[in-house]
């Protein structure tokens, strides 16, 4: 798979002196699903706004596409290859409709008015947005519809790469797995690199294919998703605990168990074995 | 897999300062030697002394001695650029509106700059008047770059000023605050779908604050209905009583004591505040007339006192 994004050597320093993300490196590839895990202030979303942009390293580089973000006046370039959708769907919808929401973005990239309506379908269609909504204000529709309107609206500036900051926080069951097929399939069909930040680790067990595990701004774990919650001692350092099945797994080694099953699927069929 | 580092204590992820409403609170600084009541004395005795002050120079005075403050109490300076745009648009708009519409008065002195007629009189007032409220602006910036919501409440109790009052001016300072999080917040969900403002027409600009206003308003208001279901929920009641009738417990005023240095501050400022009142009130010492640049201007373009 081709290279995405070249994390180097990344230092930042937030403008109160206060430093939060030390020496990373990180290398992102096409049609990866990974999460950023780790405690609260560990360093992720601020480097999930260096991967696009929002903010600049203080030393070191990120390269997306060929395209350095430390360069000023790039960030039209950056919106098109990194997406961010915020936690927060109401702190990115402010257009009086969903239509002109989700066009937001690809207007302010200059695109003619056929390719901005042909972009609005497109996005709302595979984030599962209903025309009969287009007319509707954003701030009508449920959290779960609002949540997929801020995608819809990320999505129709086609970006390569997708980072979602917290998409179930808030949600309940179903609607988390809904968003979270989604984003699958986003992946699986239409070929996005999705990045998640969460603290639910069921959800990373489930989707997250490789895993990046941050503390206090290092990168203290990167690899296969199985592989980082074998290691629960070093996830211990960020107060992250692999998921119950893992653990119970884990507990039961010196029974022949496998410390790095991801699903009760996979406990069963270890516990079958044995 | 990558296994990069083991986790140890950081002291270099030491800030050097805090966030706050108005910019970023040092971490250390010498203000907080002082009891939350002397700062806030400080910064009524720095917010209202200028409205007793006409003469332009003193303001200036006084607001560089709002700089040498902030320096002293370790504010990054730099912070200040922030203020720009709003120091600028000042002066803009007061200058702009007394040049196109100076009023009517005989005794006003014609002056033709650049082909235009400008009246003395009201220019100087306004140039006066500017100075006036930058001294006061910066010495706003002073008090809520050096202090944090828990200090203006216990700056205001201890100020004895009643439990339900205080209480409604560090939430609506909290509430503040979080309308400018939100605010940034916003602005890089914008830039984040490519919003150039730099490239925008200024008319475009002022649109898109009106924009921001649902978003800020939408969020604010939902804020606002469970900040008052949370109070309610722990029994909160508007007397700053407890639900038994007692007097209610003040903690944070509780870790917070004077020392000798807050009574000579306060002494101080007090003497100052009542002989500049005074002086003005029954002497008229503060005038505009008595400004030595309006002596010099009127001199130098004859216009008689």
């Amino acid at each position: 798979m081709a290279k995405l994004i070249t994390v180097d050597a990344l230092d930042y320093v937030y403008p109160d002196g206060t430093p939060a993300l030390f020496d990373i490196n990180l290398e992102i590839a096409e049609e990866e699903f990974i999460a950023f895990i780790g405690q609260n202030g560990s360093g992720k979303t601020t480097l999930s706004k260096c991967l696009n942009g929002l903010l600049r390293p203080t030393q070191g580089s990120i390269i997306v596409d060929d395209l350095d973000t430390r360069q000023r006046g790039i960030i039209k370039q950056l919106v098109t290859k990194v997406g961010y959708v915020f936690q927060n769907p109401d702190h990115q919808l402010f257009n009086r409709t969903v239509w002109a929401e989700i066009a937001y973005g690809p207007n302010n990239i200059g695109l003619s008015q056929s390719e901005v309506k042909e972009r609005v379908i497109e996005a709302a269609q595979v984030a599962g947005v209903h025309e009969d909504v287009f007319d509707t204000h954003p701030y009508f529709l449920d959290k779960g519809l609002r949540q997929r309107v801020a995608i819809a609206s990320i999505l129709a500036l086609r970006p390569k790469t997708i980072i979602v900051d917290e998409p179930t926080t808030g949600q309940d069951v179903r609607q988390s797995i809904e968003v979270m097929n989604f984003l699958k399939r986003l992946r699986d069909e239409e070929g996005h690199t999705i990045i998640i930040i969460t603290h639910e680790m069921r959800i990373v067990a489930d989707y997250a294919e490789r895993t990046v595990v941050l503390g206090k701004g290092r990168k203290l774990l990167d690899g296969p998703t199985r592989e980082v919650f074998a290691q629960p001692e070093i996830l211990k350092q960020t107060f992250v605990e692999p998921p119950q099945i893992t653990r119970v797994g884990q507990a039961l080694v010196e029974e022949g168990l496998p410390n790095d099953v991801l699903s009760v699927e996979e406990m069963k069929v270890a516990f079958n074995r044995k | 897999m990558n296994t990069e580092t083991t986790l140890t204590a950081s002291p270099e992820r030491a800030a050097k300062s805090r966030k706050t409403l108005l910019g970023y609170v040092p971490m250390v600084s010498p203000f907080y030697a002082f009891h939350p009541a002397t700062r806030l004395i400080l910064f009524i005795f720095l917010g209202v002394t200028p409205l007793f002050i006409f003469i332009p120079e003193m303001n200036i005075l006084l607001l560089f001695v709002n700089l040498a403050l902030l320096r002293w109490g370790k504010v990054d300076i730099q912070q200040l650029k922030i203020y720009m745009p709003i120091i600028f648009t000042v002066a803009i708009f007061m200058f702009t509106v007394v040049i196109l519409a100076p009023g009517k008065d005989p005794n006003y002195t014609p002056l033709e700059v650049l082909g235009k007629t400008i009246y003395y009189q009201p220019v100087f007032f306004t140039f006066a008047a500017y100075w006036r409220l930058i001294a006061m602006l910066f010495g706003t910036i002073l008090f809520f770059s050096t202090n944090r919501e828990r200090e203006l409440l216990v700056g205001l109790r201890a100020l004895r000023l009643p439990f339900v009052a205080s209480y409604v001016v560090g939430l609506s300072i909290r509430a503040a605050g979080m309308f400018m999080e939100d605010f940034r917040t916003i602005r890089e969900a914008e830039q984040a779908r490519g919003l150039d403002t730099k490239a925008m027409r200024f008319s475009d600009q002022v649109k898109l604050y009106m924009m921001y206003l649902i978003p800020l308003f939408s969020i604010a208001l939902r804020r606002a209905n469970e900040i008052s279901n949370a109070l309610f929920a722990r029994g909160y009641t508007l007397t700053g009583r407890t639900s038994t009738g007692k007097p209610r417990e003040d903690y944070i005023r509780s870790t917070y004591s004077y020392s000798k240095r807050d009574f000579v501050a306060i002494a101080f400022m007090i003497i100052i505040f009542v002989v500049t009142g005074l002086t003005q009130i029954f002497f008229n010492v503060f005038a505009i007339e008595h400004s030595p640049l309006n002596i010099f201007l009127r001199q130098a373009l004859g216009i008689p006192s």
